[in-house]
């Protein structure tokens, strides 16, 4: 009977101590929940700059850089990039790509630091084809030469379009190989006004070869540009001594998904320190 | 011996008011916690990236609000075209432009220094004092046409920032 009392309070400090521990996991809880909250609303923030600068960085690469690209995967999967060379456009592009670059990182030095990695992009100019992983790009941007490089052998044909001011040309292909896994190349060399050579053939895509196309004018010659086959079915297109060329290359590719043109994966650097982030964006430019 | 009902009510009573100090101090720090950030306000903030967006998608943003004072009511109104009911909104967009290559570089001097080709405007209420606002930033482009000292130039690529604060009303 005695006893009665402790049990009491005994019962009343263990009903208070589950109530405190109650209070203490919801209090947890809630604080957790609000971190994450804070977490999600920066992490929203970066998400948002990192799509609109990518979709800033998509209209000048496509109103700017010289290259047009298209792609379709209805009757044929197909990839196409047009570009001259050298690209007039390139100087102006690499300036203005500059000057964007720079407004960028004045605007977000920290927190978050957002650069656009302008330099990768203006050497080469390498655009991705996914999911094929095949890039296109230059020894350098404004150059002579392009280049499509598959990394496998997942190219079917290559039809290449030149067209130049001159009236004559002729293609010389006896150094190219056939054989091994097929490759059709489909060539035309035009001016404005008529179809001056043309070429269809089987290329060995392992095997390096080359041919070359001379333009002439009224008998005197204006040049030879070459086009270079290396394994695995990469090709380049170089103007050589010609004065300028126009290139449209269509690849046809082996599968069905539409291609998807991106520039490459670490054109748009982030670092968010107060959450331990780092990113690396690509853009889709088509 | 008889005092011992008071102590046992003396000493609920103390359990009691040390529980009740804990959970008021929990629930303060939580609260002070939740200013930056809550699901309200998040939901707030996607609002305000939805409609910057939308008038970025659809050229509302950009240098022509200089062409009248109709355009820049436009503007306001689209926004609040866009906003629900219970919201209000404060827009400031900074811009700049690079010249299309084919504009000759004297004359892109003085477009890049004229407002139709960099500057910054604000469209909206001013903000409230008592209010809690949610605010957020994006950056825009557009290719668009302007027009200096009766000329059109086209192929414009306009570039910028624009901000936003947003408050329940």
């Amino acid at each position: 009977m005695n006893k009665k009392g402790l049990f009491y309070t005994m019962g009343f400090l263990i009903l208070s101590l589950v109530f405190l521990s109650f209070s203490v996991v919801i209090f947890h809880n809630t604080l957790e929940g609000r971190e994450r909250l804070s977490e999600i609303g920066k992490l929203d923030r970066v998400n948002e700059l990192t799509f609109s600068i990518g979709e800033s960085l998509n209209n000048l690469v496509n109103l700017h850089s010289g290259i047009n690209t298209a792609s379709s995967s209805d009757v044929n999967t197909t990839v196409t990039f047009k570009e001259t060379l050298p690209n007039p456009k390139a100087d102006f592009f690499k300036e203005k790509l500059n000057i964007y670059a720079s407004y960028i990182k004045n605007e977000y030095q920290s927190s978050p630091n957002i650069s656009i990695n302008n330099i990768t992009i203006l050497d080469e100019l390498p655009l991705i084809v996914k999911p094929y992983n095949i890039v296109f790009k230059h020894g350098k941007y404004g150059k002579s030469d392009l280049e499509i490089t598959p990394e496998e052998i997942n190219v079917l044909r290559y039809d290449i379009i030149i067209e130049t001011l001159h009236t004559n040309a002729n293609i010389d292909d006896g150094n190219l190989t056939a054989g091994g896994a097929n490759l059709t190349l489909n060539l035309t060399v035009k001016n404005n006004l008529n179809v001056l050579a043309s070429l269809n053939r089987l290329v060995d895509p392992t095997k390096d070869s080359y041919l070359i196309i001379s333009f002439s004018e009224g008998g005197e010659s204006k040049g030879d540009s070459y086009i270079y086959f290396y394994n695995p079915a990469r090709i380049v297109v170089d103007k050589k001594n010609v004065d300028q060329i126009n290139v449209t290359a269509k690849v046809y590719l082996n599968g069905s998904f539409s291609p998807l043109v991106y520039l490459p994966e670490n054109s748009i650097n982030l670092e968010f320190r107060e959450l331990g982030i780092l990113k690396s964006s690509s853009v889709r430019i088509n | 011996m008889k005092k011992k009902g008071l102590i046992f009510t003396l000493d609920a009573a103390f359990a009691l008011i040390i529980v009740v100090i804990i959970l008021f101090a929990s629930s303060f720090y939580i609260s002070t916690l939740g200013k930056d950030y809550s699901l309200a306000k998040l939901q707030m903030i996607r609002t305000g990236y939805d409609v910057l967006t939308i008038l970025d998608y659809k050229n509302l943003i950009g240098p022509k609000i200089f062409d009248s004072e109709e355009i820049y009511e436009q503007l306001e109104n689209d926004i609040n075209n866009l906003l629900p009911d219970n919201y209000d909104m404060r827009v400031s967009v900074e811009y700049n432009c690079i010249c299309n290559e084919n504009i000759d570089p004297s004359t892109c001097l003085q477009i890049q220094v004229n407002e139709v080709c960099t500057g910054n405007y604000v469209v909206g209420d001013d903000l409230p004092d008592n209010k809690d606002i949610a605010s957020g930033e994006r950056i825009f482009s557009n290719i668009v046409s302007i027009e200096f000292e009766d000329q059109e130039y086209n192929n414009i690529f306009i570039y910028g920032k624009t901000k936003f604060w947003i408050w329940l009303k």
